[in-house]
């Protein structure tokens, strides 16, 4: 077995295992107020990084594309 | 609009693992087994890079831990058990997390979670395939634009919960902040478990006043 095959069969078994362990937390664990507050806002801050980078992104090739055309 | 996202993004992925130097194969089983787009991507790239592969796989498995946070609020959501639990865990990605929370009540989130997850599953392998065999003949997804389909469906769906209230605005802009700053920096994988921070502590502030959803109990607003 070559090494890319190994890379990528720990890869998958990694990933699997980290979605495994999340959906088996036990109850108590999340018992608690903030431990709640902080699994209903981890899915905030995650998703909101990609339209942010999106916008940023955006903004840089817009200036850029209007500077190409020496407007800015 | 995730299914045309996710679509060119797994021909870009197939594209982009069989260019990096993953074999046709290597790129479809990375699909069907890892089935988390970012982590595939991060470790297509350590490939192509000719860097140590110990380190693209940590980099690649890194990027996966938020799905564990993902399956940390998704498991009062979905109560799955047994082999149920073991099947849905595979199913936990942005899209699908994203698209359960967005839902009014338990049982529509469950439903959104199973449909996203079948159709995304299929959509994302059959994509994979699609671009590895056609590497080199496809152009470029960002040539025509449609790179920006995905993070527009994402600002969609968090529309919703950022009116929930100034909390989640103000975690949702650290948390964009965050990953933007400490991208130049880090090595891939680390500026997304960093943003997880954001909600870390906006969840240990004390809160002045309860939310809606505390009063209420359990219920999803």
């Amino acid at each position: 077995m070559t090494g890319t095959w190994i890379a990528v069969l720990v890869t998958a078994a990694g990933c699997y295992a980290l979605k495994l362990a999340g959906l088996t937390v036990p109850p108590q664990v999340l018992a608690s107020p903030w431990a709640r507050r902080f699994a209903e806002l981890v899915p905030v801050a995650l998703t909101a990084r990609a339209p942010f980078l999106v916008v940023i992104l955006a903004a840089a090739g817009t200036t850029a594309g209007l500077r190409a055309l020496g407007v800015g | 609009m995730l299914g045309l996202a996710v679509g060119t993004s797994g021909l870009a992925f197939g594209a982009a693992a069989v260019g990096s130097g993953l074999t046709v194969a290597e790129a479809s089983v990375l699909s069907l087994l890892a089935y988390t787009g970012a982590s595939q991507f991060a470790l297509a790239g350590a490939v192509a890079g000719g860097g140590s592969l110990a380190a693209g796989v940590a980099g690649a498995i890194l990027l996966g831990s938020r799905n564990g946070l993902y399956g940390l609020r998704l498991a009062g959501l979905l109560r799955v058990r047994g082999l149920r639990r073991i099947l849905a865990a595979h199913g936990i990605t942005d899209e699908s997390t994203a698209m359960a929370l967005a839902q009014a009540g338990p049982a529509a989130a469950r439903a959104a979670f199973r449909g996203t997850f079948i159709s995304l599953y299929l959509t994302w392998n059959l994509a994979t395939l699609a671009g590895a065999l056609g590497a080199g003949r496809l152009g470029s997804p960002a040539s025509f634009g449609l790179d920006v389909v995905g993070p527009a469906a994402f600002l969609a769906l968090l529309w919703p919960r950022l009116r929930e209230g100034r909390t989640e605005r103000g975690v949702a802009l650290a948390g964009a902040v965050i990953a933007l700053g400490a991208t130049p920096f880090c090595p891939p994988g680390l500026p997304v478990v960093l943003a997880a921070s954001a909600a870390l502590c906006a969840a240990l502030m004390p809160t002045r006043r309860p939310t809606r959803r505390q009063q209420d109990g359990e219920q999803p607003a």
